[in-house]
């Protein structure tokens, strides 16, 4: 759809978007310590976690908030924020809002009669509610349990997820660290009261902006099979278009239902709707834009940490060739190739088991011609050179090497690196090779089954 | 045989289901429930105090307390009150339709111990002459005797009028010979009855009294009823407090389910109508399953006796949103799969197998949330996540099941071939 045809180096924009939420966290970061240093607390909290009452009244007349202030400094409560939810000229009946940290729970009657001696109140639209000083403590502390809770289940089930990728664990933590720091220096800046709806949306978010985060990073998997060979940039870049029209469509049912919420459900599920939206919105932001590229970034920074390594180790070319020639040098080539020629044998059978078993490399090698992937993947040639020009040359190199390999006709790369002679490679994340190989070696283990490519639309060149 | 019958069982099965839910939440205002904050009431947590003579709360005297506010609740005629033990020392009570929270607040929190002890000449005069000593704990009553009777002795109290037509409570002993012989031994002198620990009233032993005594002091008529009902209810063994109290007038919660109602409906809308112009046909048949979710959640929480809070619609309407992710998963797929020249029907088959890992993922996600916040979440709180947890869960069944149905049966048949109707 639109989003896929679009031109755009998302992972190009890395840095601009994280100066964005690096900016609007320590703005956040400011806003609490200029509260720490005006009122003694970084955040507002709420009732729930500071205990106290909070108290609705409608008044039959208007009245003042001097009169209100007046009437509660007469039970001695000083700290009392007054709030009134009719504007000013409105008709309807005079509703205020009072927040203090007195616990009137044990004892309201001293409370109403206060503010009932301003002027007749409504009691069908009061409602009073405390949280006593001991029960609050608690909620705060159930608050960080619970925190501390979720993210860690999040994070073993993203580990599961992925089989314990170190780079993908680590970008789902780093976003969902990220998204409950956007939403608290929000709130923080905007001054909102920090309560237990907060909570329930940081953690709604917590789980949404995982999900968000896994949809991308599980394309990115697939791609990196079915674009091997590209760089990883592209792949990524490709993913995060790929899924961006979902991402967009799932933020948007999201965002209208929550807008619903906001601009119609009535105060008291305002702030709840306010952090969702918030969270919701920064969670996708950062899906999309941050955690996606973020996945490009470590990896190259991974790839090129492994090159400098192995670059010292073997100067010239990979470590499987040089392992070889070695070898050959020795003059023991029979013993390497037996085990070559064993590891073909058993990969052979292991990928015809896997065929059986749920077609996996067949629907790769079904897709390439004709996918809209690889398209993408050709248009992006200019793409491809900005990067080698902001890229080290260690990656230069390996690139370069890489290519040489699959070049060389005499001896199949993924059969040396089945023998475990191309370890290298291997720990650079080129396990994947053997998938661009099955496009040539396939149709052995086509299974009759399989439809032919007769609903492809015809003329459309395979790549 | 199978393949002939399968599409016409699942369709019976799920007119079926769909059916069972009508029942099951139709008349939609007698079988939904409404929490304290729509329908207005008071929601009181009591925490029970630990005293010197009970050093523990232990089980039964949470048993005990939960017994006699069970008694005081039913004392003061709310209807449908529901009193539940929360952690080995928290009491719940919830009285929708409370007229007088304070009073509830009153009846819920005094002890009720009511104690006769013989007041020394001194201690009476001081009394008479200082109000704050009579009220103080460690004043009258400390420096008067030992208990002689007390309270949990008696058989049952009423409110009743003297002579002067004055509010007074009058009481039956449980152990007449105790009273008799108390009031033998200790006759002439005075007898002062003590309500938790303030005095009450005095008065001079002029015979033995066995079965039934009266109590008078300056009570107002609420006063005799109130200490009658609670005498009745028996005293509680430990004193409580109020940790945490939510009172909602009626009409302030009506205004809150309309506001909400109005949102969630509107909400839902918006989300129908996205739906349909994004993903066209699909996106038509996941508004029904949409709406088949909508009305399923809605009979778990008929079925379950769950009741529907502010925050429980706010989890509803969130869920709403989540549950759409499904079938944007799907549907996106569904036009990749499409694009890359698959007929219409291994479009679908494969486009609901490959995205059902991601749906899982995102509902398998929301859902720790949710129940992390179901487990540790504050009351009101917890109405929020209940419903997102379900919603989300059943949002899984009715987005890839239900919609997959229809998909199917419209595929299979070539009722729509068109691959623009799909959004391709």
């Amino acid at each position: 759809m639109f989003f896929r045809r679009l031109n755009w180096n998302v992972v190009g924009w890395f840095n601009t978007v994280s100066y964005i939420s690096y900016a609007i966290i320590a703005l956040g970061v400011a806003a609490m310590v200029y509260h720490l240093a005006t009122t003694g607390s970084a955040l507002r909290l709420g009732l729930s976690f500071t205990g106290g009452t909070d108290i609705t009244v409608t008044y039959k007349q208007s009245v003042t908030r001097e009169q209100i202030a007046g009437a509660l400094a007469g039970i001695g409560v000083a700290d009392a924020q007054i709030n009134t939810l009719s504007k000013p000229g409105d008709v309807g009946t005079p509703r205020w809002t009072i927040e203090t940290q007195k616990d009137f729970g044990n004892n309201s009657a001293p409370l109403k009669s206060a503010l009932a001696s301003v002027a007749p109140i409504d009691t069908g639209q009061v409602s009073v509610s405390t949280v006593g000083p001991s029960l609050s403590h608690e909620y705060l502390l159930n608050a960080i349990k619970a925190l501390v809770i979720a993210i860690a289940i999040q994070f073993l089930y993203i580990a599961f997820r992925f089989g314990w990728n170190y780079i993908f664990g680590l970008v789902t933590v780093i976003a969902l660290v990220r998204d409950s720091a956007m939403m608290i220096g929000i709130y923080a800046i905007a001054d909102k009261r920090v309560d237990d709806a907060f909570l329930a949306a940081v953690l709604t978010v917590i789980g949404y902006s995982v999900m968000d985060t896994i949809v991308i990073l599980d394309r990115i998997r697939e791609n990196v099979k079915l674009m091997a060979g590209q760089k990883f940039d592209t792949i990524v870049n490709t993913s995060i278009l790929q899924t961006m029209t979902r991402s967009v469509n799932t933020l948007a049912t999201v965002v209208v239902t929550l807008v619903a919420l906001l601009a119609l459900g009535g105060a008291s599920l305002q702030n709840f709707a306010f952090a969702l939206l918030v969270g919701i919105c920064s969670g996708g932001y950062h899906s999309i834009f941050y955690s996606a590229p973020l996945v490009a970034k470590l990896q190259n920074a991974q790839r090129a940490r492994a090159t400098a390594r192995g670059t010292l180790l073997e100067p010239p070319r990979t470590k499987a060739e040089a392992r070889l020639q070695a070898a050959k040098a020795a003059g023991a080539p029979a013993a390497d190739r037996d085990a070559i020629l064993a590891a073909r044998k058993a990969r052979k059978e292991r990928e015809r088991m896997a065929t059986q078993r749920n077609g996996g490399p067949v629907r790769y090698k079904k897709r390439r011609p004709d996918s809209p992937l690889s398209a993408v993947g050709v248009a992006e040639p200019a793409l491809d050179h900005e990067y080698e020009q902001l890229g080290d040359e260690h990656e230069l190199e390996t690139e370069h090497e890489h290519e040489h390999d699959l070049a060389a006709e005499h001896l199949d790369p993924l059969d040396a690196q089945n023998a475990g002679q191309h370890d290298l490679d291997y720990e650079l994340g080129h396990e994947e090779i053997h998938l661009n190989l099955d496009a040539v070696e396939a149709p052995h283990y086509t299974p009759p089954a399989a439809p032919a490519q007769s609903d492809a639309p015809t003329g459309e060149a395979p790549k | 045989m199978w393949n002939k019958l399968k599409r016409p069982l699942q369709a019976v099965l799920l007119l079926a289901v769909v059916g069972l839910c009508l029942w099951a939440i139709l008349p939609i205002q007698q079988k939904i429930h409404l929490g304290l904050d729509l329908q207005g009431g008071v929601r009181v947590l009591l925490e029970l105090q630990p005293t010197d003579t009970v050093k523990t709360i232990t089980p039964d005297i949470q048993g005990q307390v939960e017994q006699v506010v069970q008694n005081r609740v039913n004392g003061l005629g709310v209807a449908e009150p529901v009193i539940t033990r929360v952690g080995t020392n928290r009491l719940l009570v919830e009285l929708p339709a409370a007229k007088d929270p304070d009073e509830v607040e009153r009846q819920l929190k005094e002890a009720a111990v009511l104690d006769f002890k013989i007041i020394p000449p001194q201690v009476d005069a001081r009394i008479q002459r200082d109000k704050a000593y009579a009220n103080n704990p460690n004043g009258a009553y400390k420096d008067s005797g030992p208990i002689v009777y007390s309270g949990a002795d008696l058989k049952g109290a009423q409110a009743a009028y003297g002579q002067a037509g004055e509010p007074q409570i009058n009481f039956q002993t449980k152990d007449p010979k105790k009273f008799g012989d108390l009031t033998q031994k200790h006759m002439g002198q005075l007898l002062g009855i003590f309500l938790d620990k303030k005095f009450v009233s005095a008065a001079t032993i002029e015979g033995v009294i066995t079965d039934s005594g009266l109590i008078h002091g300056s009570f107002t008529e609420d006063d005799v009823t109130r200490i009658a009902n609670e005498l009745n209810a028996g005293a509680l063994p430990v004193p409580e407090t109020i940790i945490e109290k939510d009172e909602v007038g009626p009409i302030l919660g009506k205004e809150d389910l309309q506001k909400s109602l109005v949102a969630a409906a509107i909400g839902l809308l918006l989300v129908l109508v996205f739906m349909g112009v994004v993903y066209r046909l699909p996106g038509v048949l996941a508004d029904i399953a949409l709406i088949v979710y909508v009305v399923a959640l809605l009979a778990l929480l008929s079925i379950a006796h769950a009741v529907l809070t502010l925050p429980g619609i706010a989890g509803f309407v969130l869920s709403i949103g989540m549950a759409v992710d499904a079938n944007v998963l799907i549907f996106e797929r569904l036009k990749e799969e499409l694009w890359s020249g698959k007929s219409l029907r291994s479009a679908t088959k494969i486009g609901f197998a490959r995205a059902f890992s991601s749906v899982f993922d995102s509902h398998f996600t929301t859902i720790v949330g949710a129940g992390v916040l179901f487990l540790l979440g504050t009351g009101t709180v917890k109405g929020f996540a209940y419903t997102l947890f379900w919603g989300t869960a059943f949002s899984l069944i009715t987005a890839v099941f239900i919609t997959r149905f229809f998909m199917d049966v419209i595929v299979e048949n070539d009722v729509v071939t068109s691959h623009r109707a799909y959004g391709a």
